[in-house]
Parts: structure tokens; sequence; C-alpha cells
């Protein structure tokens, strides 16, 4: 029965095309985060928790 | 510089909803674990019934008590991060009004029965549409402060919150599409197979995406805070996050492993399953680090201790939780307590203990006093790791030990327990424990609910809101512009929340077109059958009394393809026996046994006599009675519409057999009554609820042309 439904069923290729959609951003994504220049930005933006702003 | 206020009324309002829902969820997930370790504890109540209370239990704790935490952390969250005060006070107490009004229509209409029994989105359609309202409202308070920002980066919490608001709009609304029947019914578009792909892609990214984005952003705000320092790494949240949100769509189909579903979806959603471990690992370790340097405050810092215990019980979730999803594994898991103890660790560990902490946090600075007593905060914390942990070890205990009994096969190939009450036997003072568990974590609860209304009433009384002043966000903010001066893409892409949306949902919506688009045209390739005749119309007055009382809350309607179910309960379920079926029932969970091939196995009576005593046809039996379906009366003059419905979503009835409906119904009950001959008090019988749910019974698993045509059985 399972077998039947594998053959007949008709996008064989949509599943591998996610997984290389996911795959090509995922390198995408770490190329850009793990970028040298954007040490300082990530060290400025971290604390945004920690600040309210000014209570008067 | 800007200078303005935070509207923490709002935060107030929904903190105050959360507790007490919260004690509500408690106290209806007590009761219900005693009523499985005593069926007697319905009281003879049918609105107080397991399989009508289980639903609320699972709706108050993740919509009522969840949900109103997670809406408390964000307006808390969302209006510091963006140095603004939300959008619209309005549309803030329209939310806030409009998400209690829903619950409580949950609490009314499920002990009443009005469900569409499809797991965590049995609300009937009136309460859908209002949900979807109530959503957009929110959405556009939420997304309107975000434009409103004085803060030119996004903090990654605020991703999390996009990602949650823009995925359960979508999961509800395709989930959701259905057609009414009458105010209080309403059928799904979607049958058997593809209802069963549909619901478990909501059913898990309701999990995902409503216990797991918000509680992740809260996290990431909530944690650096109570610590008083930055995250451990930014960049590993930035990975986490759109991992997360990518993987974790795909993964629903591991809740049907071994089932009538498509074995390349069943592969797709384990593989996927198995790859969550990275990202979900990535956040739980980024959330653990950001502790580095502070755990001697953990130590003392109720806030902390709780905070740090539910990112442990995060991780511990997520790894129970693709390893279930292993098929091997899943093969003992699914369907017993296993199950139950993995979804408890979540909730009560991961979103109870972080909505503690975080609520243990919020009240002293909402009030601006201190915490009443840090005392009964450590009780609190004690009691409650205690109760979990009695809580899962017993129901990991009782899963375990049925699921082994369950498949024990000797060596002349036959069970060696094939009377599925005796398993049941073993387990019942696992379910005691259980009971002393989940009692010991309301216990803890209700000293928090003690220790944060003595706070609220340390508050001064002079107490004002206090202005804040920030910087207003203009073109030459610090952070639009790198060390040279120069704009990259990816910070202005961070910048723009509308692009980021888009991103987000384009994240979602490829993982779920993978699951949903081969499903949405299964009927192109999936073998229907003219063998399988839709239900009569008594026995679909049967079924929708079925789906009312919550049968499958306790017995599933799937044979899967394993050596001992199908010894046990018959040939593996076809796809196609369940094509007529709206909703699917193939249940998630065994306490008492399967039903698709029940039909023909016992005489009516024998239901008959069972509904109303169990114990009279199976001694150790714990399923209450259902006396009451002697007493009510079967709808049949509501079968002619419900027949016109199922004939619109293409039921190959005829307009004879829709006019018909009501009066074949009478005639099919009145011959299943005069059956029993003097063995009951017949008289009437006929146009009684239990005739019409026997019909149903009867008909499960029979279609014995398939079944010859198919010739399955296929063990693995």
């Amino acid at each position: 029965m399972k077998q039947l439904i594998l053959t007949k069923f008709p996008w064989p290729w949509m599943p591998s095309l996610a997984l290389l959609i996911f795959f090509c951003f995922f390198t995408a994504m770490c190329f850009v985060v793990f970028a040298k220049s954007r040490r300082t930005f990530f060290a400025t933006v971290e604390k945004i928790p920690l600040n309210d702003g000014e209570k008067l | 510089m800007d200078v303005f206020k935070y509207d923490d009324d709002i935060v107030k309002k929904f903190s105050l909803a959360t507790i007490v829902w919260g004690a509500i969820a408690f106290l209806v997930g007590i009761l219900a674990a005693i009523q499985l370790a005593d069926y007697r504890f319905n009281f003879g109540l049918s609105w107080l019934t397991f399989g009508r209370l289980r639903p609320l239990h699972t709706n108050a704790a993740i919509f009522a008590f969840g949900g109103n935490a997670i809406f408390a952390g964000m307006y808390y969250s969302t209006q510091r991060l963006c140095k603004t005060r939300m959008f619209n006070d309005l549309l803030s107490k329209l939310h806030f009004w409009g998400w209690q009004l829903i619950i409580l229509a949950a609490a009314v209409t499920l002990p009443l029965g009005i469900s569409q029994a499809k797991e965590y989105a049995e609300l009937e359609w009136p309460i859908d549409i209002a949900i979807t309202i109530v959503w957009v409202i929110f959405a556009i308070n939420f997304f309107g402060t975000l434009v409103r920002r004085r803060e030119r980066h996004m903090y990654v919490a605020i991703w999390f919150y996009i990602a949650t608001i823009i995925t359960v709009a979508v999961l509800h609304i395709v989930n959701s599409i259905e057609i009414p029947v009458s105010f209080f019914q309403s059928y799904p578009v979607y049958a058997g197979v593809q209802d069963a792909l549909v619901q478990w892609w909501y059913g898990h990214n309701a999990v995902a995406f409503f216990l797991t984005t918000p509680f992740l952003g809260l996290m990431y705000y909530f944690l650096p805070k109570a610590a008083n320092r930055p995250v451990y790494s930014y960049r590993l949240s930035i990975v986490h996050f759109w991992s997360l949100v990518f993987i974790y769509i795909w993964a629903g189909p591991h809740h049907l492993l071994y089932t009538a579903l498509p074995d390349w979806a069943q592969t797709l959603g384990m593989v996927f399953s198995i790859m969550l471990w990275a990202p979900s690992w990535g956040g739980m370790i980024n959330g653990l680090l950001t502790l580095r340097g502070s755990w001697d405050k953990v130590r003392t810092d109720p806030v902390l201790k709780f905070m740090a215990t539910a990112v442990t019980f995060y991780g511990m979730a997520t790894f129970e939780g693709p390893l279930l999803s292993i098929k091997s594994v899943s093969a003992i898991g699914h369907y017993t307590d296993w199950i139950i103890a993995h979804v408890h660790g979540g909730t009560l560990g991961w979103n109870g203990f972080l909505t503690f902490g975080m609520l243990y946090y919020l009240f002293p600075k909402l009030f601006k006093t201190e915490l009443y007593s840090r005392k009964l905060a450590n009780l609190h914390f004690r009691i409650a790791t205690a109760g979990i942990i009695l809580y899962l070890i017993s129901m990991w205990t009782s899963g375990i030990t049925q699921s082994l009994m369950l498949r024990e096969i000797d060596a002349t190939g036959r069970l060696v327990y094939p009377d599925f009450a005796e398993t049941v036997v073993r387990i019942v003072p696992l379910y005691w424990i259980r009971a002393v568990g989940g009692t010991m974590f309301l216990a803890g609860f209700l000293l928090m609910c003690w220790n944060l209304f003595k706070t609220w009433q340390l508050a001064p009384k002079d107490r004002t809101e206090d202005v804040y002043r920030v910087p207003a966000l203009t073109e030459s903010s610090s952070l639009r512009a790198d060390s040279a001066g120069k704009e990259s893409w990816h910070r202005r892409l961070e910048g723009l929340m509308p692009a980021f949306s888009v991103l987000t949902l384009v994240a979602i919506l490829v993982g779920s077109a993978i699951e949903i688009l081969p499903t949405l045209i299964a009927h192109t390739y999936v073998p229907t059958s003219s063998m399988v005749a839709p239900y009569t119309a008594l026995e679909q007055a049967g079924r929708d009394i079925y789906v009312r009382e919550g049968c499958y809350t306790c017995h599933s309607q799937m044979i899967r393809t394993l050596a001992a179910d199908v010894l046990r309960y018959g040939k593996a379920s076809l796809p196609e026996e369940s094509m007529y079926d709206r909703p699917f029932q193939w249940g998630s969970k065994r306490t008492g046994p399967d039903l698709a091939r029940v039909g023909g196995k016992y005489p009516d009576l024998w239901h008959y006599r069972h509904m109303l005593d169990p114990r009279s046809m199976t001694p150790t039996s714990i399923m209450p009675s259902y006396s009451w379906l002697v007493d009510q009366k079967t709808d049949f003059d509501s079968l002619v519409k419900k027949f016109e419905v199922m004939k619109t979503l293409g039921v190959p009835y005829s307009q004879e057999q829709v006019d018909g409906a009501a009066t074949s119904a009478r005639e099919q009950a009145k011959m299943i009554a005069s059956g029993f001959a003097g063995d009951t008090p017949a008289k009437g019988l006929e146009d009684r609820e239990i005739i019409a749910l026997i019909a149903y019974l009867q008909r499960l698993g029979k279609n014995p042309e398939l079944l010859k045509a198919h010739e399955v059985g296929g063990v693995q």
C-alpha cells in the first residue's frame, strides 16, 4: 500500500527542493552572522534588553 | 529626546489572567488525572467526564494560561525593546478582553460537548472566527508598535514574537476551514488522511509556535534582564531563530508514524524532527550560558532559579521529542503515557517555570516594591520541581510498562497479554502518583498566588507611572551604519519589520508547502475506493455523539502496521477507510483499546451494557459510565442538513438519501432497538443516542470488499 502511494506521488522532487532551499539559506545565514565586521554590531545590540531608557 | 510612558496596565491585566486561568487549568488537569485513576470522579455528570474535560484542560493550559503569560511578557518586553509605548491602548484592551471572552466561551462549550474533536483546535467555528479577529487586533497593535519604535535594531526576542504571530495566524486559518451545520457544529473540509495531516501540521506547530517560539522570545528578554547581563551569544540566537523557524514546521508527521499516512511524509517528519535537535539545544545552551558568572545568584534568586530550570526542561523536552520521533522509538512510545510525560515535561517545566520566573520578576517591577517572600518562592520552586519529577517518572514508567506488555509476543506468535484491560490494571497505581505530582505542582502555584497577592498589597499607595526619556530615532542613529559609515543590506533587513516578517513567512511556508501540498492533492494519487460506503444517517448521528463525548481522547481508530497492533486489533488501517471521516478520529492516546475494527466484534447488547456500566462487561475497565446516552434523544431532524453539508463536501450521497436522512435513521434505529428483544427496557429506546452510537461503532472497520481487495496486514 505504501509503495503504491510512493510511486503515485507526482512531485518526488519537492522534499529535495525544500531541503536544498534550507541548506542554501542556512549556509548564507552563517556567512552573514559570523562575518567579522559584525562583531561590534552584535556587542551593541545584545545590550538592548538591559536598557529601558532614562527614567525621569 | 523623546519622553513617554510604558503601558504597564495591560501587562498587569494579562499577568492576573495568567494566574486565574492557570489555577483553573491545573485544577481541571488534576481532576482529569484522578478520573483516570478512579472512573467514579466524574460523579455521573456528562459535562464532567474525562472526554470533555481533557480538551478543556489542554485548551486552558495552552491558550488561557500559556496565552495570557506570553501576552503579558510580550507587552512588557516589546515596549522596552522598542523604547516606545504600545501602538494603541484601545487595541491592547480589545485584545485582552477579546481573549478572555474566547477562553470563557471555550470553558462553557467544551464541557457541553461542543467540539470539533481536533486536538488543540476543538473550538467550534464561531469561536474560531473570534480567535482570528482578536489575533488580527493583536497583530496590528504589535506591528504598529514596531513601526513606532525608537530602537533601530529589532532585538532577537522580537523576531520570535513576529514568527509566533505570523505562523499562528497561518496555522489557525488553514486548520479551521470548515462548513457550519449549525451555530454549534461544523464539519472540516478535509477528510481522513488529509484531515490528519493538516491537523498534526497544526497540532505540532501549535506546540512550536505557541509554546516554544514566544517563550524563547521571553527567555531571550527576561533571562538577560534578570541576570543583568547580555545573552551569551547573539550570533547563536540568530542561527537558533532561523533554523528553528525553518525546520520546526516540517516535523508534524512524526505524530502519525506507522499510520496510513504516506511513507515519504512520515520519513520527512522524522528526519526534520531529528534535525530540530540542533537549533533547540543551541537555544538551550545560549540560555544557560547567559548565566555564566551568575550561578551564585541562581542559588538564591527565585527568578533565576525558575528560569534556569525552565531552560533545562526545554533542553530535556527537545531531546525527548526528536528521540520519540524516531520510528522504532515511536513504536514503543506512541499512544502511551510516555507522550503524556513528554508533553508535561515541556509544559510544566519549560512553559510553567518560565512563566513563574517571569511573574516573580514582573510583580515587584510593576508594583514598585520588593517580592513579599523569597522563602515562599523558593518553597514553590521545591514543591513544583518535586511534583514535576513525580509526574514524569510515573508517566514514563506507565508508558513503557504498558507498551512492553502490549507488544509482548510469545514463542508461538501469540500476544502474551491479549486483554487490553490487563495492562491498564498495572498502571493505575502510577496514575495515582501522577495525580499526587500534579497536586504538588498546583500547591506550589497557589503559594505563588499568595506571594504575588501580598506583593501587590505591599505596593506604595501613591505610586505613579514612570516617565522615560530616550533619543529619538533619526537617520543618523548609531546602529544604522557600521564603523565605515556604510549600511550593510543585512543590517537594513534587521531594521525593516515588513521585509523581516515576509522572510519569516516564507521560511514557514516552505516547510508547510512540503507537508500540505501533497496532502491537498492526495485525491489525485491516493486511491479512493467505491468499496467504502459513506456512513448511513444513523451512523453519522452516532459519529457526532462519539465526537461530542471526546472518545478520541482515550480510543484511537488507527491500527498501525506493527505486529502487536495487527495481532491485537486486526488488519492495518487503510487510507481509504477514513476517506469520509470528518473529522478524522485516529486519536493520539490509547487509554482504552483501538476501535478501528470494533464493528461486529461484539453484539449490540454488549455495547449497550458496556456504555451503561463498563464493569459489567470488562470487570477491570476504568471507563466511566455513559448512562445519559440512554436518556438523551438522538437529533434526527438535523440529519438532513448534515447530509447536505457532507454532499457539498463531496460525499456521494444521492438527493434521495439527503432528503430521507431522518427517516432512514429512524428506521435503522428501530431495527437495532428491536434486536434487543426482552434483554433491555426497549420501550422508546430507538430514538435514544445510545442506539445511534452503537450503529456507528458497529460500522467501524466494516469494509470487507476493500480489505479483501487489498489483502493487507503487512507487519513490520
